[in-house]
């Protein structure tokens, strides 16, 4: 087997909640997390259910003892697993957080209180690592992997990360709900005067062009593809993004490499297949070359 | 407070869209108003830290700081802790909601809106002022 040092990989790639289903487990059922690892170091996106397994995983070896967490926001499905990482609590590790706040001692408040009683037995008192968080604003270096963040459209601060590495740009949203305002503008378009008219047209346009601004010419784009047409119809407003617009955006954006991620739980292995048939058909409809996958759990993409 | 300099109530917009600036300006046109624009948070510290406006217009989805962040940021100034603020936002979700009113926003507008809305939610907010002021 060919060993890869730099690489991404997928952990965690289910919304929401858990899913633990035999009929769910060939996509996963874990909650979002994402391991890049570059020249020996490791940044970890989101701290779904994903990042147990992840933890037990660098457990077995005593070669890289740092890491930095990026968190894109404190919804459970992306924090869950982290009173459950095992390096949290070797005092051999240390462990750098980052995420949405006002400051280092609120970006540590939004961790620890899922950990509070009645909530959970111990506390991040009893974590052995050395934490540190860390201080906005990004840009931030950590090695050989620059970091900067974001902001999309999910309910509360939440953010989308832009990480480059072995000139590979890589941007990680898993929550973000394109595409919302259009329908409204165009309702108040025709509502309008002429002079307000134009204002509100640049306001489609400029809208448009922010809501894929961020994955312009991305090599790698992970991005909210939570529902179906017909599922986004009775959700919108939920925070999430209808797989055929993220296409769509990626395809605008001339994304290369596109991951459809955050998987409806109550969507099994045969359903996000499916979604995955439409979203090629999408593809090729429209003559684009943009590569699109699943984001399945332990897959593994060179960088 | 208004500004010594102008005599005028300030009104003061922070949102990285150009049009929904221009739509703000296009509805108070006619009104005796300071109007005053950044578009970002981190562009509208340095003024922020010495003046405070009548009526504090922010939008949530910005480069670098968000409108939640630099809001919450702002309040631990003691020069505004009681600023007047109103978010208008795309972001329809009722925890944005929630957060602005816990930071003692006086309203939450879902944008896109007319030109007339944001005219009428200036003067509500301005006239309550004045009357407020003329009280004490």
């Amino acid at each position: 087997m060919i060993q890869i040092d730099n690489y991404l990989r997928f952990w965690g790639v289910r919304g929401s909640y858990a899913t633990p289903y035999a009929t769910h487990l060939k996509v996963g059922g874990n909650t979002s997390c994402v391991e890049l690892c570059v020249n020996d170091q490791i940044i970890i996106c989101d701290a779904g259910t994903g990042i147990i397994p992840l933890g037990q995983q660098l457990m077995q070896q005593d070669k890289i003892q740092e890491l930095t967490i990026l968190l894109t926001h404190y919804h459970w499905d992306h924090i869950c697993g982290l009173p459950f990482f095992a390096p949290a609590f070797s005092p051999q590790w240390k462990l750098n957080f980052f995420g949405p706040g006002k400051s280092q001692a609120q970006i540590e408040e939004s961790i620890s209180d899922q950990m509070q009683a009645p909530y959970f037995p111990v506390q991040t008192e009893v974590w052995l690592a050395d934490i540190n968080y860390l201080k906005h604003p990004l840009p931030l270096q950590e090695g050989n992997i620059k970091i900067d963040t974001f902001n999309v459209h999910h309910p509360g601060s939440t953010f989308g990360y832009h990480m480059t590495a072995n000139d590979k740009n890589i941007v990680y949203v898993s929550d973000n709900e394109l595409n919302f305002s259009c329908q409204a503008i165009d309702k108040l378009i025709a509502e309008s005067d002429a002079e307000e008219q134009s204002l509100l047209q640049q306001m489609k346009q400029e809208t448009i062009l922010k809501s894929i601004h961020f994955m312009k010419d991305i090599d790698i784009l992970i991005h909210d593809s939570q529902y179906t047409p017909e599922d986004y119809r009775k959700k919108r407003g939920w925070g999430h993004s209808c797989y055929l617009d993220t296409v769509n955006s990626a395809i605008d954006a001339n994304v290369k490499q596109l991951y459809l991620f955050h998987h409806d739980p109550g969507y099994n292995d045969d359903k996000v297949v499916e979604i995955h048939h439409q979203a090629l058909a999408l593809i090729q409809q429209r003559g684009s070359n943009l590569q699109c996958h699943i984001a399945k759990e332990e897959t593994k993409i060179p960088i | 407070m208004t500004d010594s300099n102008t005599a005028k109530p300030t009104i003061v917009a922070i949102d990285d869209s150009a049009s929904a600036l221009s739509l703000y300006k296009m509805a108070i046109a006619d009104l005796a108003l300071e109007f005053i624009t950044f578009e970002s948070a981190e562009d509208a510290l340095p003024y922020l830290k010495t003046h405070q406006p009548d009526l504090l217009l922010i939008d949530i989805i910005m480069p670098n700081i968000d409108g939640l962040t630099f809001l919450q940021k702002l309040r631990d100034q003691t020069l505004h802790h009681t600023t007047a603020v109103i978010v208008l936002s795309t972001k329809d979700y009722m925890q944005d909601k929630r957060i602005a009113e816990n930071l003692g926003a006086l309203e939450f507008v879902v944008k896109p809106v007319r030109a007339s809305y944001i005219r009428d939610l200036v003067l509500k907010y301005l006239k309550s002022k004045r009357n407020s002021n003329d009280t004490n």
